[in-house]
């Protein structure tokens, strides 16, 4: 390179500048608001209370539960989603007439407006008339009651969940799967290998990248996981789906209190961050970030 | 033979839940009330257009699709417009100054909305800015920018480096190298990423929840107005929520293979 | 003010003078359009009286001049949009519409006018005495009107005349009666027919039928001296009674249910029993969505204490408010008075028919009769005992019924025992009411 000067710079880094100076005032003054207390109801006026919204968190058994089911949801939707969209894609990894077709339905979940999703799933999850619960008394068993028991409500915003976004992990690994070599495969089983070891040995180590980076990805919108919540459940019954996100915008909005709810806000974006760090970090294969 | 048979059957079984909770939309959207809510569930039934007659004489609903046309076409015309001197920018860099770039602009996605929502909310408001589609465009372009760069980046890299070398050769300027001759190659990958930011902003619910107003409301905050004090009207609800999600799929089924690479964009390294 | 009053009383002897009435008080206005070319900005709640509002809009510009740009939001979504304004001090707003759970709080903060003098001056739509006197109440405060009612309603108890007297069950006038009738109903019909359908969502849908039950067996939300009263054993009976009729003899699913899943229910025939706001009645005599018109009887809320603290009976009440930073407080005012006035709400039950209208003219027309006649009677009686206070008014009401809304959802699941979940609720609202 004899040009010192890089012209090419001065593409993104007025943009790139741009976008880290808004992120970075918005970020300060989303700390200014968390050591204040600002209360759309209160007539008190704003004050500085320091670290105060900080340790009435870490005593919020609500807030701590809502944490722990943010993680479990997060833990399972991702799991479930990349497992069975893995599975889904190698069962339709083959040849066959309107494969085309099949591609482009399996699109629609992931496209469909996300309140809308939300409720026709309420209406399905009905108790009395809901689809689901008809279909059930087909087949003889007695009617679920999923949005209202507390220990089912969650699974069935996250079979929703499950719903529209396993198909991205499908049409992902169908994306890489189309890649792997097929006289690879052919040798293998020519050779005597069980379908089994072909899949363990060699297209699931193919598939490794696309799987963190399904699992990354997922993990990510699953933490920040609203709408289908906030339609379906609103967060109960009895605090059973509350997520730490939903709980912050009720803080906000029914509680009006701005200042604790933001120190909600900040406080799962630093532990989301870190546990991407971690897991980036020791868990995932090379290559992704 | 066997196998076979397994396999579509299997298969038919993916597609009908992948489809029914649509179907279910469609078909509401086209029942009376009484036939919505029957159970056991009447799968034949003639349908009726009033649903839609209701929704498409409701000037609530046509001004929310005006604004959302509004929003999400300009918020996407200025993130593409932005984030492809951005991208072609990174691509030109070296491999490390480009991991930390586009990992500077990846992170920028994993906030949640409620974070930046309320100081935005409290900023626009001392500015004056509040019930004007601007300010909307503005948040919505904020966030598709940093989308479409790690897109685009990943349809500007599959551009051959020589192409570039070959323009600077011929004395022309980095500029023009972009605007006339990497640009029209691309053109395929602006068309799809630009889709996808419709798409994104289109059915976005948060934010609009937040910060529309009276005259900046968007669809997904104008169909939850159906859920009124007094309950919820399905049938014009389903035929509002067929109206919203319609011109949605056809235009991710357009862009297909893109919708998937946009969402992973700029986590995988190229 | 004077033309109004003698306006009102024809207009309340004979419907059929009604158009010449209209017409005239037209004529009377349109001499005098001081706010010509004023533009008011209307916060409002998905209703159909908003519907009816918005679609009379023209006449009422046609009348002052004065032009309405209408924003219309669902109910839990329109107090946040308000507080977020009204706390900036944008003046975004001129008009809003809000539950009476909030007036108190509205006043202390200021965000809202006292209305008299503006009243005395510009008095052309409004005629205090049409108001039904339990719905105008609230807007009171310290002796100042602060606001006028668009809609209201209170809750009472509606059973199925012809199951009660198959089974011969009388109607219940306790809540031990309820769980008896409900057990009847429930063993006699062989789980056929659920007993009593109630709605159980977590939060304000919730509390707001426990709230019955809370003031039935004498308890209360706040105390006289304004602390957190829920851990009483008045309130914790009244929540185990709640939780356990529903949980042995309500339907599946009602954990999950709001107004529209229980409403739905009930007129489909599914359940005996219903307790439920006064606007139920409409769709139950609806014979287009419900299959029970006509076989529904109404009853006051039942009591079971001689002694309550306040009725057992709801009363809401959504009134139209003028904001403190509007500009146009004059224009504003009259948009209020309109929009409530009688001549508007007879009309509204032309276009969106609604059992909640506020004025006295209104409930005594023809239309309101042949519409709602079924359950009229019974409705003014439960409007006549609402209690105004039967959700905490003060500013901190929506932490409140959160709080509440979340003890009742724990019981109701089984999840906690009423005791421990309202001890916890407890402290939660007094940390509120201190912040």
């Amino acid at each position: 390179m004899h040009i010192t000067r890089n012209p090419t710079r001065n593409f993104y880094r007025p943009i790139i500048g741009f976008l880290a100076a808004t992120s970075a005032a918005l970020l300060l003054y989303a700390i200014w608001l968390c050591l204040h207390n600002i209360s759309l109801m209160s007539t008190k006026g704003t004050q500085f209370i320091g670290l105060s919204n900080f340790v009435r968190l870490a005593t919020d058994w609500r807030g701590v539960q809502a944490l722990g089911r943010t993680a479990l949801f997060v833990l399972l939707a991702t799991s479930i989603e990349v497992v069975l969209g893995i599975a889904i894609a190698m069962f339709l990894d083959q040849d066959f007439r309107g494969k085309k077709i099949v591609r482009a339905v399996i699109l629609v979940p992931m496209i469909m407006t996300p309140v809308i999703a939300g409720l026709t799933w309420r209406f399905l999850f009905n108790a009395q008339s809901g689809m689901i619960n008809y279909w059930l008394s087909l087949v003889g068993i007695a009617p679920v009651d999923w949005l209202g028991n507390p220990s089912v409500a969650l699974y069935a915003v996250l079979i929703a969940d499950i719903w529209q976004w396993t198909p991205f992990v499908v049409l992902l690994a169908m994306a890489t799967l189309e890649t792997i070599p097929k006289d690879l495969v052919e040798a293998a089983r020519m050779d005597g290998a069980s379908e089994i070891r072909v899949i363990w040995h060699i297209i699931l180590p193919m598939l490794r990248r696309t799987l963190g980076v399904a699992a990354l990805i997922r993990a990510i919108d699953s933490v920040k996981a609203f709408d289908l919540f906030y339609i379906m459940t609103k967060g109960g019954p009895a605090l059973s789906t509350e997520t730490q996100n939903l709980y912050g915008y009720t803080v906000a909005f029914t509680n009006f209190d701005i200042s604790y709810a933001m120190t909600i806000a900040l406080f799962l974006t630093i532990v989301t961050n870190v546990a991407l760090l971690v897991l980036t970090r020791f868990a995932m294969p090379k290559g992704i970030r | 033979m066997f196998r076979k048979l397994v396999f579509f059957l299997v298969l038919a079984l993916i597609l009908f839940v992948t489809l029914f909770p649509l179907y279910w939309v469609v078909t509401t959207s086209l029942k009376t009330l009484r036939d919505a809510f029957a159970m056991p569930p009447v799968w034949l039934f003639s349908p009726t257009l009033e649903n839609y007659g209701k929704v498409l004489t409701n000037p609530v609903f046509l001004k929310g699709f005006a604004n959302s046309m509004i929003i999400s076409i300009s918020a996407s015309v200025l993130a593409i417009a932005v984030a492809s001197f951005a991208a072609y920018g990174i691509v030109q860099q070296t491999p490390a100054r480009r991991q930390s770039i586009e990992g500077f602009v990846l992170s920028l996605r994993i906030a949640p909305a409620i974070l930046f929502v309320i100081p935005t909310y409290y900023v626009s408001m001392r500015l004056g800015l509040l019930n004007s589609h601007g300010l909307l465009i503005a948040i919505y372009a904020f966030i598709n920018i940093p989308f479409a760069i790690s897109l685009l980046v990943t349809f500007f890299e599959e551009v051959p480096k020589e192409m570039r070398e070959a323009g600077l050769m011929d004395g022309a300027s980095e500029l023009r190298v972009f605007w006339h001759l990497i640009l029209p190659v691309v053109r395929g990958g602006l068309v799809a990423t630009f889709i996808l930011c419709v798409l994104f902003t289109w059915n976005e619910f948060f934010i609009a929840l937040v910060l529309s107003g009276r005259n900046t409301q968007t669809l997904p905050v104008t169909i939850t107005s159906f859920l009124t004090f007094q309950g919820i009207e399905w049938g014009t609800l389903t035929a509002a929520a067929t109206l919203i999600m319609l011109p949605m799929l056809i235009l991710g089924t357009l862009v297909q293979g893109t919708v998937v690479r946009g969402m992973a964009a700029g986590s995988v390294k190229g | 003010m004077f033309k109004a009053g003698s306006i009102s009383r024809r207009v309340f002897t004979s419907v059929a003078v009604l158009a010449a009435v209209t017409t005239q008080t037209g004529v009377a206005v349109a001499q005098e359009k001081p706010f010509t070319g004023q533009r008011l900005s209307v916060l409002m709640v998905g209703h159909p009286t908003t519907d009816a509002v918005r679609k009379a809009l023209p006449d009422f510009t046609a009348a002052t001049g004065i032009d309405v740009d209408l924003e219309v939001v669902p109910e839990a979504d329109s107090v946040p949009k308000m507080m977020l304004e009204f706390s900036a001090g944008s003046g975004r707003y001129d008009v809003v519409e809000a539950s009476s759970i909030h007036v108190q709080g509205f006043v202390g903060s200021k965000y809202i006018v006292p209305l008299d003098d503006i009243a005395t001056k510009y008095g052309q739509f409004y005629d205090k005495t049409d108001f039904v006197p339990a719905y105008l109440k609230p807007n009171v405060v310290e002796g100042k009107l602060y606001g006028l009612p668009l809609f209201g309603e209170s809750s009472f108890l509606m059973y199925r005349k012809d199951l009660f007297e198959q089974y011969g069950i009388a109607v219940p006038k306790t809540f031990d009666e309820i769980e008896t009738a409900a057990k009847t109903v429930k063993e006699k019909s062989n789980g056929e027919i659920v007993g009593i359908t109630m709605r159980g969502q977590q939060g304000i849908q919730g509390v707001y039928i426990w709230a019955s039950y809370l003031w039935g067996m004498g308890g209360s939300f706040l105390t006289a001296d304004g602390k957190s009263a829920l851990d009483t054993p008045e309130a914790t009976k009244a929540l185990e009674t709640f939780a356990h009729v529903l949980r042995e003899y309500g339907p599946v699913g009602v954990a999950n249910m709001g107004w529209e899943e229980n409403r739905l229910l009930f007129q489909q025939g599914k359940a005996a029993m219903t307790l439920d706001a006064t606007v139920n009645g409409a769709f139950n005599e609806d014979p287009a969505v419900s299959t029970v018109a006509g076989k529904i009887g109404y009853a006051p809320v039942p009591v079971q204490t001689t002694t309550p603290k306040g009725g057992s009976s709801s009363l809401a009440v959504f009134n139209l408010h003028v904001a403190s930073d509007s500009q146009q407080q004059e224009a504003a005012w009259l948009f209020v008075s309109w929009a409530t006035s009688k001549q508007q709400q007879i009309h509204s039950l032309e276009t969106d028919p609604n059992s909640g209208v506020t004025s006295i003219a209104a409930m005594n027309s023809e239309a309101f009769n042949k519409r709602y006649g079924a359950f009229k009677e019974a409705m003014l009686a439960s409007l006549a005992n609402g209690n105004p206070q039967y959700i905490p008014t003060v500013p901190q009401a929506n932490e409140l019924v959160n709080n509440a809304g979340i003890a009742v959802s724990k019981v109701l699941a089984g999840t906690t025992t009423a005791a421990d979940a309202l001890k916890e609720a407890n402290e939660l609202n007094n940390a509120a009411l201190s912040r």
